[in-house]
């Protein structure tokens, strides 16, 4: 057997609480694992307080300085531990190896600052360059994520664009260190549609020419659907399924996931309203979580999913396995005797 | 019956010196007890036109009418109610959602023994438990929350026509279906028209029955939802349907 390629970033069992001033513990990642193969293209899909953001901040190593921030497991970047180090340390071992795309532009990029500025100053974390090759390099940047009329831009404020011209500034910071992996963070909810798919077909097109791995985060599965190979599900803090885009969108095994695909509004056939939307609201992440944090709003719980935590179950797929954190799917696709699938050691994964 | 009715409708800025007309001779209906939607991309004038139906925006020519009546002519309840994009924004921070809430009726002069009762009620009715969240302020809310405070207080003014400009889009798919369905309960329930402002043709074909597609300040094509959604007649139409994001598989 050959081995696997070594993953760029892996991620076990990874937990992260956060402790406010006044002593309260807010769970917000429960044993999360993920990996990503060089090149790859994931869709990491979550609500609000799913903790998708947090988990893109802990890559990165940015955590909020209001709150003591513990973390347990393991996240290897390129097979060096993360994971405990200060946040100078970590951002020394990242360089500009992970970047970063913010939902926002317009807050990300510094107003006082011309574009050439900001993108000169992202490449220049780790190299150091002549002036004339910098100024090559904006140029470069600059026309590579489409806005052509560089010269003029680079001189330009962040003030002086439009939302796209904003954003695709934004991802010319974001490659300029020459990053192996993107973290792209709803980069395109503040812009128009039809400039919201230019946006995102650019960083298709820029992830397969430089073969790039790249972390699409959202709360809507479709824009993960037909530009990334795999996808991942967070529920307040779990990752509730995962497996190859493909077959999680046709068919979705965790009740949370098909309820996410059954109330979104659609252009073509819209069901009759209601539409089936869900009762009651996220849990609160500062109790303790027993059993399936999905259970309070899943109409399929029983008193098993309250109180014990489901196991993981793997189901073969197309081109990979979906996994999926469910009791229901469990007793599906499992023999009834107790002791196969459900055998964990030291709980659930 | 009440129809909502817009002639010819101007809305003018000065920008830097010069002058931008945002929404250039619009005419449309909106039947009595009808949802109709308001589709375009920033700077088609969709938001300006929704604030000039309110009366927040002033209208350089053309009308507004409700049941033949300008509607900048009848203030205080009744008539039109708008609720916003930014429901936190569009709270005052430091009231409570009582107070919120019942503040039409407050204006309404009505006294506050009855206005706290009928406050109740409508939290209730918007999903919202009075107990739980009466005494809340905006900060303590959700985004969904808040949202729902926005629209109880715009039905205590007990409006005919409903002007939602982009009411769910910044909230999450599940918290965006509840206010979907509340929309759509409320209005069926009180024979009101809506207005509904949105860039998302999805939600826009989910709730209404009619749709009108602006760009730059006018009108490029309206009709049913289905017929326009479904079989754009004007480029523009086709090229913002060629954008939406849809469940396709695989990269």
């Amino acid at each position: 057997m050959s081995p696997r390629p070594v993953p760029l970033l892996e991620i076990t069992d990874l937990s992260v609480d956060f402790t406010a001033p006044d002593g309260r513990t807010t769970h917000v990642l429960e044993d999360v694992r993920l990996t990503i193969a060089p090149g790859e293209s994931v869709g990491l899909v979550g609500e609000s307080g799913s903790g998708k953001s947090v988990l893109a901040r802990t890559i990165l190593g940015l955590h909020p300085r209001t709150s003591q921030v513990t973390a347990r497991g393991t996240v290897r970047f390129d097979g060096t531990e993360l994971l405990g180090r200060g946040p100078r340390q970590h951002r020394r071992i990242l360089g500009t190896d992970v970047s970063m795309i913010f939902q926002d532009p317009s807050t990300s990029l510094n107003p006082v600052v011309t574009v050439a500025g900001q993108v000169i100053e992202a490449s220049d974390r780790k190299r150091q360059l002549s002036s004339t090759v910098r100024r090559n390099l904006v140029g470069d940047l600059l026309r590579a994520v489409g806005l052509h009329d560089a010269d003029r831009i680079a001189r330009s404020y962040p003030s002086q664009l439009s939302g796209g011209q904003r954003q695709r500034v934004g991802i010319a910071a974001a490659l300029a260190g020459g990053p192996r992996l993107l973290l792209a963070d709803e980069p395109t909810t503040a812009l128009d549609v039809s400039v919201q798919r230019t946006v995102l077909d650019l960083l298709d097109e820029i992830r397969r020419e430089q073969g790039l791995a790249m972390v699409h985060i959202t709360h809507d599965l479709a824009l993960a659907s037909g530009r990334t190979d795999r996808v991942i599900v967070l529920y307040a803090g779990r990752v509730v399924e995962s497996g190859p885009t493909a077959d999680v969108l046709s068919r979705p095994a965790h009740p949370y996931t098909q309820s996410l695909l059954a109330v979104r509004p659609r252009l073509h056939e819209p069901p009759p309203l209601p539409l089936p939307a869900l009762p009651g609201s996220v849990p609160r992440l500062d109790r303790p979580r027993t059993g399936c944090p999905f259970a309070p709003r899943c109409a399929l719980a029983d008193e098993r999913c309250r109180v014990e935590r489901p196991p993981v179950v793997e189901l073969p797929g197309r081109d990979g396995t979906q996994s999926v954190a469910c009791w229901r799917v469990a007793e599906e696709h499992a023999p009834p005797e107790p002791a196969r699938t459900l055998s964990s050691s030291g709980g659930a994964r | 019956m009440t129809d909502l009715t817009i002639t010819e409708l101007w809305v003018r800025y000065a920008v830097n010196g010069g002058i931008l007309d945002a929404v250039q001779g619009v005419s449309f209906d909106v039947a009595a007890g009808a949802a109709v939607g308001l589709v375009g991309e920033s700077g088609s004038g969709k938001s300006s036109l929704a604030r000039a139906v309110v009366g927040i925006t002033p209208i350089a020519a053309g009308s507004v009418t409700v049941d033949g009546r300008p509607v900048v002519a009848r203030p205080g309840p009744g008539g039109v109610q708008m609720v916003f994009q930014d429901p936190i924004g569009s709270l005052n921070p430091s009231r409570r959602v009582m107070d919120l809430v019942s503040e039409p009726l407050r204006i309404a002069g009505v006294p506050r023994t009855l206005r706290r009762e009928r406050a109740a009620q409508m939290l209730r009715e918007v999903g919202l438990d009075p107990e739980t969240f009466a005494r809340r302020r905006p900060a303590q809310l959700s985004g969904g929350q808040a949202q729902r405070v926005a629209i109880g207080r715009a039905l205590l003014a007990e409006p005919e026509v409903l002007v939602a400009d982009e009411p769910v889009s910044g909230l999450d798919v599940s918290v965006q279906a509840g206010i979907i369905n509340l929309l759509h309960r409320v209005t069926v329930e009180r024979g009101m028209s809506l207005l509904l402002v949105s860039h998302d043709l999805a939600v826009v074909r989910t709730l209404c029955e009619a749709v009108v597609v602006m760009q730059h300040g006018q009108v490029r094509e309206q009709g049913p939802a289905d017929r326009v959604l479904a079989a754009p007649r004007h480029e523009y139409t086709r090229e913002l349907l060629a954008a939406v994001p849809t469940l396709e598989a695989g990269p």
